[in-house]
């Protein structure tokens, strides 16, 4: 093969000679660090190409006129040097910051000097070996504009990710495109991908870059390119991690104990409690129960006080083991990997189970190059069944704050005294617990994310290229109540619950496109591309639930058969369901960039998208484009005798971006977790919903929506300007971004009159800003050869605003108001202003300015801020001392205030609270009893109510993530080779610490009120990377 | 070879991305889009029935569960129902404080504007597509005639209360509501009472061509509009017209084929459509269960909500004392509460009801009644008294009352005497089925709780409200005032 190879570049050398007066150059290209030869290098000058041969030496005819040669390999800075002689000999260094000079558009690598947008770059060491099961959890402060709020610890969760704000109403929750190897992917099953696999993130968060994408990347896009063979020496490596999750503290909160909340029971003498039923001041006598046996049950009661932290969570343990090789020769270059990853929750019943391999091999003949990418993953996440219900006792994260201290779970012999509960006999937890022990909620998911790629070099300034991509995910999810407990036993027709679903989503993507670059005349640099795309996305699911389970068969839905009923009832039949949808979107666009003499590019690409998720036809076809320009200043001869700047870049851009999210969906679900998939279309059609009538074999049908045939898709006007600069030999390194995105066309719920039959309609008539500044800076502040420090921070700053609502003046959202003027996200809520010290009643402004002391008469005002942070950033020190290696990531958030309800339960003061919730301490001191008393909280008589004094500042510092690592050097066998190339031993800790105002559990969350949240954990581990 | 791979990938490039007009057009499975919710026939039943459904699904809040709770609103507009409990629950006490329809903000009178129109637009949906629709001539006369009775009874119910009274002989431009005849998204201003009037009758009238010959089927047949519950929303309207004539004839026709419940079935609670009084009801199996919404939640004896235990509903004391104790009526309300089948924990009250019973004191279902045989008879006797025909009214009240009370005697009062008896029994046989409030509001009478002994004062407040007061008009809500600009509100 390779002698074929040979003849043949022989054959078009010895071609090109003839063409003109040529001479050879010949050299040899090395490793800098290790002085290996390196194979397979591309040496170009004057448009011929040649590759470096096993022994890393290359031979190369070029015209007479050529001055230099370049030398390009991947993984390899690419470096330029003159032609001095016939002997040109070339040392590579291994990309360092190769990643911050290219950006990754998922169309297209473009050098930074000639990329006009916004983007920032994630260097894959920000997720491999951070122990979080969905890997977008470790971006939190790690990208200026983008905003990441886990609002789940359940192992595998994605947090929700705002790109530059929120640029809709009724697309508020659109998260960003996710483009792996160009191929899409939902965040949600990032639970089953191996981070450890990735080589980069670029996050595209101006018009430039996401208008490729067309409507899909109206919210930005981050794109994900994964790790692929170098030519070379095959390289083993495994790496292994142990550790575990913990719980966080709940001394913020400051919970009462049980004889403070007896004595507090006592004090507002709550009906039913134990504190009051059996206190001495009590005139009624329960059952004629002694004073003396009513003091003998009180003492016993005060002695129990469980710490229900300890019970309700545990210590979970983590480990994870990979194995992974990478080589190449170059032709054909590899990089293969199996992973397996486990990792418990902190609640008891929750953990994630994932098993994955890569495939990814490159493949280069001649003019064409064809390459896979590929991965297969496998998880297991146990889910804790109470999150999903929400607000209940069965919910462990309500029950931790809430339960009483004096229930004891447990039997003498360590049983659990589940039963029926009473407020005097409280069986609450021990129901719970039995709950956890016989209830479960698991996903188990397929994942398969993979493209081919398929390049082919008409003509050397000419490429035809192909990425076909497949990307599935295939959920089985299971519910499952055995037949056999109590718990069982409270279901429907009081044998267990099975509810099981299959949910697929897939999406298909075809990119075919032509891409022309050429240099002209040296200093004219040209790139177009044509391309035409198409988007197949098919989703399915179904799912049922069976009651009544056969106690005799565990763990399966066998034996659950026809439902019994009463006589003259009507018949229950087990229940199942099932739904599909599609879309499709075809598009074809154009890009174009030209670069003059290195020193100005303008860029600008238009796409024109088709897409099946808008029903008017005089809407589908949607067009996004975008413009920009660089300034590489340095470039200028005007600045070549300056010593300040090593680098400075001035760019703009401008667009119009599309966001497909705006677009109001519905779902279906099959009854169980984890079952729903898009209804596209759904609200946009006159729809009637079914109602089930007696009266007729026919179900019953009514219009449920009027449907909008003229909606319009939501569209993003997109400003970006952006400074890039360096000083200090490039060791100080700043960028500085300020955007101005205007969103058109906004949807907002119009109210229709009452005489159409329906109630509000979403029209395209309104206006929301969102206006910011970015900033980054990159430090080297110490850069010798055995010591360095590295800072590097970023900050931004986010204002949003809704700047037009059409007809409409305001309208509720939630708990928010939507008003012009005000940012998306705005609390409105009573305004709470204290307690009137003479008679302990709640006082509240008024509409008018004046105070009043009932809910009934107090105002409601939108001044209280939103739960949108508007400062947000992140803060990373590296310092490196021989082969210790200590990293440490801060990241914080202000200006951002949310709903505290885990505090109102807990200080709300009234018995109709406190008889079911464990009180703060604050109420035993800050609570008004008498005359005179100057307190935050009412007398337990009044309700206060849900009001502004249970908003509260969540701005936070967190010591996200420590990472100390020590490198191995290499083994040596006696006979000279390697035991092993190198090892990492590290430790690490993620969430170690947080600094708040906040009064709750955990100030960060992805949305406006925290009551029942699966708190985030802390995680440590220690790992290990062996290379061989 | 290369060529070979190059060329088939090319193609199946061209094969998978083909611009063909299917590729974007794929439609939601489940939800029924409004060209396929006409395709057939049996597809407008289906629509049909859809909005037989919604006379009584729970709404925004407790207490809004269609027709029936819309049927106490009005009564307790009224004298005649008597919440007795100065402590008790004070549910649906801005009714019978005359504040709700006159608050334009109030929850529940949104929802009474929004639910009778939302009626007409299903009902427009239906009447404007339904000729054009694949089927049987015989199914689509039964579909358009009882969507034009749903759209006439409607526009009826809303101009009753929103508009002033209809007085017979003047010209009745004083304005109405909103007359919808098509399905529009924007809002449409108020037409006068007269032409609200006119496109009632015209629909009633057209609807009675369509239904003639079409026989009402299955257990909750009468959920569905036949020509005897359109005469007898014609004998209504002709009523509240003072057409006398026509509401005579009217009611005649509408209880033909329907006789009078036995005694025994007048004790059994009102909630069983299968009583051969009853002309129109809607049917409600367990499985539609309205929970605390419905309309047995809030008038049953024995429902076990917090509204009824604590609230029990009673009876004007005046009216139920002036019942003769033979007469079955009386046994419907208990002058010491002993007897009625409270929910646990319920309290026991003087004249308290139990003429309307829930299935259970843990299940608030019920079949809804809207008509019955014996409004008929009343409305008969009302008409020919006001005509002067005093023996045909007299018959046709001694028709009912001797079922009702076996002692009965044909009356021989004439005039104004006559019309009072008629009036007593009518408030008497249609407590709690919502007549009270536009039977004050047609004859131009006040309404007036003065010396009613078991009303509270602490607890209505409101004691008289004279005629010709501005209270008599619904105030149009908020909502509907910021969202159609073509409507001109009542006086405030």
């Amino acid at each position: 093969m390779r002698k074929i190879v040979t003849v043949v570049l022989c054959a078009l050398l010895s071609i090109a000679q003839v063409w003109a007066q040529n001479r050879t150059i010949t050299g040899k290209v090395t490793d800098q660090k290790t002085g290996q030869a390196l194979v397979g290098v591309t040496v170009s000058a004057s448009g011929t190409n040649a590759l470096t041969d096993e022994s890393g030496n290359y031979r190369i005819s070029v015209g007479a006129s050529a001055k230099s040669i370049t030398f390009m390999f991947v993984g390899y800075d690419r470096i330029e040097l003159p032609i001095r002689g016939n002997v040109v000999n070339a040392t590579l260094n291994p990309e360092t910051k190769s990643l911050e000079e290219v950006v990754v558009t998922g169309y297209s690598r473009e050098r930074k000097t000639q990329f006009a947008g916004a983007a920032s770059v994630i260097s894959a060491k920000a997720v491999e070996t951070v122990p979080v099961g969905s890997f977008d959890q470790a971006l939190q402060g790690r990208a200026p504009g983008m905003l990441v709020n886990s609002g789940s610890g359940q192992p595998g969760t994605s947090p929700t990710i705002r790109i530059r704000g929120v640029q809709s109403i009724q697309g508020a929750g659109a998260q960003p495109l996710y483009i792996i190897d160009g191929v899409p992917t939902n965040e949600s099953d990032f639970a089953t991908f191996n981070p450890n696999d990735f080589e980069s993130l670029t996050v595209l968060k101006d018009a430039s870059a996401a208008a490729l994408y067309g409507a899909r990347g109206g919210t930005g896009v981050i794109v994900i390119t994964t790790k692929r063979g170098k030519a070379g020496a095959t390289n083993f490596q495994y790496r292994t991690q142990v550790g575990f999750t913990q719980r966080p503290s709940f001394e913020r909160l400051n919970l009462m104990n049980t004889r403070e909340m007896l004595a507090y029971e006592e004090r507002a003498r709550i009906t039913g409690t134990p504190g009051w039923t059996y206190s001495a001041l009590n005139p009624v006598n329960l059952g004629g129960i002694s004073d003396a046996r009513e003091k003998q049950i009180l003492d016993s009661i005060s002695a129990i006080d469980m710490n229900f932290a300890e019970i309700m969570y545990r210590q979970g343990l983590s480990q994870s083991h990979e194995l992974n090789m990478s080589g190449g020769n170059e032709k054909t270059r590899f990089y293969l990997s199996g992973s397996y990853f486990d990792q418990e929750g902190i609640d008891l019943g929750s953990s994630l189970k994932r098993y994955t391999t890569r495939f990814n091999v490159d493949h280069t003949n001649n003019k064409l190059t064809v390459g896979l990418n590929s991965t297969i993953g496998y998880s297991i996440g146990r889910y804790s069944e109470g999150e999903q219900l929400g607000n209940s006792p069965l919910n462990p994260f309500q029950m931790t704050y809430r339960a009483k201290t004096y229930e004891n779970p447990f039997n003498p012999d360590g049983s659990l005294r589940f039963g029926a509960s009473t407020s005097l006999n409280l069986r609450q937890v021990a129901n719970l617990l039995e709950r956890i022990q016989n209830a479960q909620l698991t996903r188990r998911q397929i994942k398969i994310n993979a493209g081919l790629n398929l390049a082919y070099k008409i003509l050397p300034s000419l490429t035809f290229k192909n990425v076909f991509g497949i990307d599935v995910s295939s959920d089985q999810s299971s519910r499952y109540i055995n037949p056999n407990s109590f718990v069982g036993s409270l279901q429907q027709f009081q044998s267990g619950l099975a509810s099981e679903g299959q949910r697929t989503i897939s999406q298909f993507i075809n990119t075919t496109s032509l891409v022309y670059s050429k240099r002209f005349a040296s200093i004219h640099e040209v790139e177009a591309g044509a391309y035409f795309e198409a988007v197949r996305g098919y989703n399915k699911t179904l799912g049922f639930t069976l009651f009544n389970l056969d106690p005799r068969l565990s763990e399966t839905g066998q034996g659950a058969g026809p439902l019994p009923v009463g006589a003259g009832q009507a018949t229950y039949p087990q229940n199942a369901s099932s739904a599909k949808s599609q879309f499709g979107i075809r598009s074809f666009f154009g890009t174009l960039r030209y670069t003059y003499d290195n020193k100005y590019t303008l860029t600008g690409n238009v796409r024109r998208d088709g897409t099946s998720r808008i029903v008017s036809p005089e809407n589908r076809e949607i067009t996004t484009w975008s413009a920009g320009a660089i300034w590489n200043a340095l470039q200028e001869k005007f600045l070549a005798n300056q010593k300040l700047f090593t680098d400075l870049k001035v760019r703009v851009s401008y667009g119009i971006v599309p966001n497909i999210g705006s677009i109001p969906t519905a779902g279906y679900g099959n009854g169980v977790s984890f079952g729903g998939i898009t209804n596209y279309q759904g609200p946009q059609q006159p729809v009637f919903g079914t109602t089930t009538y007696a009266g007729s074999t026919i179900t019953g049908q009514a219009p449920t929506s009027p449907g909008n045939p003229n909606l319009r898709i939501e569209t993003i006007r997109k400003w970006n300007f952006g400074v890039e600069f360096a000083v200090w030999q490039n060791r100080a390194r700043f960028t500085v971004d300020y955007y101005r995105n205007r969103t058109v066309d906004l949807f907002v719920n119009q109210p229709l009159s009452a005489t159409t039959g329906f109630g509000t309609l979403a029209i395209n008539a309104g206006v929301m800003s969102n206006k910011g500044f970015e900033f980054t800076a990159n430090v080297d502040v110490i850069k010798q050869k055995d010591f360095n420090l590295n800072i590097s921070a970023n900050h931004s700053i986010n204002n949003n605003t809704i700047e037009d609502l059409g007809l409409v003046n305001e309208y509720l959202l939630g708990t928010f108001l939507i008003k012009k003027g005000l940012p998306y996200g705005s609390h409105f809520t009573y305004n709470y202003l204290g307690v009137d010290p003479t008679n302990g009643r709640p006082i509240y402004e008024t509409l008018d300015g004046k105070t009043t002391n009932s809910l009934a008469g107090a105002g409601q005002f939108a001044k209280f801020g939103t739960f949108l942070p508007k400062h947000q950033g992140g803060l990373n020190l590296e310092i490196s001392y021989k082969a210790i290696t200590i990293s440490a990531l801060f990241s914080y958030q202000f200006d951002v205030i949310r709903y505290n309800n885990i505090r109102s339960w807990i200080t709300r003061g009234i018995p109709g609270y406190q008889a079911a919730v464990r009180g703060s301490r604050e109420l035993l001191t800050g609570q008004w009893t008498k005359p005179g008393d100057v307190t935050r909280i009412q007398a337990s008589t009044f309700d206060r109510g849900f009001t502004s004094d249970d908003l509260e500042d969540a701005k936070f510092l967190r010591f996200r993530n420590l990472n100390i690592s020590y490198q191995i050097p290499a083994i040596k066998l006696g006979n000279g080779t390697n035991l092993i190339k190198g090892a990492r031993f590290y430790v690490q800790a993620q969430n170690l610490a947080v600094w708040s105002p906040w009064r709750g559990l955990d100030p960060e969350d992805d949305n406006n009120i925290s009551l029942n949240e699966y708190p985030n954990p802390k995680m440590f581990v220690a790992g290990l990377d062996i290379n061989f | 070879m290369k060529k070979y791979i190059l060329s088939s990938l090319a193609l199946v490039t061209l094969a998978f991305s083909s611009c063909k007009k299917e590729f974007l057009d794929t439609y939601p499975t489940t939800s029924v889009a409004a060209a396929d919710a006409l395709a057939s026939t049996s597809n407008a039943i289906a629509a049909l029935n859809g909005i037989h459904r919604i006379m009584y699904v729970q709404y925004d809040a407790q207490g809004q569960a269609g027709e029936g709770s819309n049927n106490i609103f009005r009564d307790l507009m009224g004298e005649d129902i008597v919440y007795p409990l100065a402590n008790g629950s004070t549910g649906l006490i801005g009714w019978m404080r005359w504040q709700t329809h006159r608050n334009v903000n109030a929850g529940d009178l949104r929802y009474l504007y929004r639910f009778y129109y939302r009626l007409i637009s299903n009902a427009n949906v239906l009447i404007n597509n339904i000729d054009g629709v694949p089927g049987p001539e015989a199914d689509k006369k039964i579909v358009k005639g009882q969507a034009l009775a749903y759209r006439g009874w409607a526009h009826f119910q809303l101009v009753q209360l929103w508009g002033k009274r209809y007085v017979a002989g003047a010209p009745n431009t004083q304005p109405g509501v909103p007359l919808l005849l098509t399905n529009t998204l924007e809002g449409q201003p108020r037409a006068t009472v007269e032409e609200v009037y006119t496109q009632i009758n015209k629909d009633l009238d057209e609807a009675l061509t369509l239904l003639t010959g079409y026989t009402r089927a299955g257990t909750a047949a009468k959920s569905n509009f036949n020509v005897n519950v359109v005469h007898g929303i014609k004998a209504r309207v002709a009523l509240t017209q003072q057409n006398w004539e026509l509401a005579a004839t009217s009611a005649i026709a509408a209880r033909n084929g329907f006789t009078l419940m036995s005694n025994a079935q007048y004790l059994s609670g009102f909630n069983d459509i299968s009583n051969p009084e009853w002309i129109w009801g809607s049917r409600q199996i367990d499985d539609h269960n309205t929970f605390f919404y419905s309309y047995f939640a809030y008038i049953s004896a024995n429902f076990n909500s917090t509204v009824l235990r604590t609230q029990p509903r009673a009876i004007n004391a005046n009216l139920w004392d002036a019942i003769p104790a033979t007469d079955i009526r009386k046994q419907c309300w208990d002058r010491t509460g002993a007897t009625v089948p409270i929910p646990p924990g319920g309290a026991r009250v003087p004249y308290q009801n139990k003429k309307f019973l829930a299935k259970s004191s843990s299940l608030s279902v019920g079949d809804v009644p809207y008509m019955r045989a014996a409004e008929m008879f009343l409305i008969e006797a009302e008409a020919r008294a006001r005509q002067g025909q005093n023996l045909a009214a007299q018959t046709a009240l001694f028709t009912l009352m001797r079922n009702r009370n076996a002692s009965y005697t044909q009356s021989t009062s004439t005039g104004q005497t006559l019309i009072d008896e008629i009036l007593f029994n009518r408030r008497v046989e249609l407590w709690g089925e919502g007549f009270r409030f536009t039977d004050l509001k047609r004859l131009n009478l006040p309404m007036s709780r003065a010396g009613i002994p078991n009303h509270l004062v602490a607890l209505t407040q409101v004691t008289t409200v004279p005629t010709g007061d501005i209270q008599w008009e619904f105030l149009f809500p908020q909502d509907e005032m910021n969202a159609n600009k073509a409507i001109v509100q009542n006086p405030l």
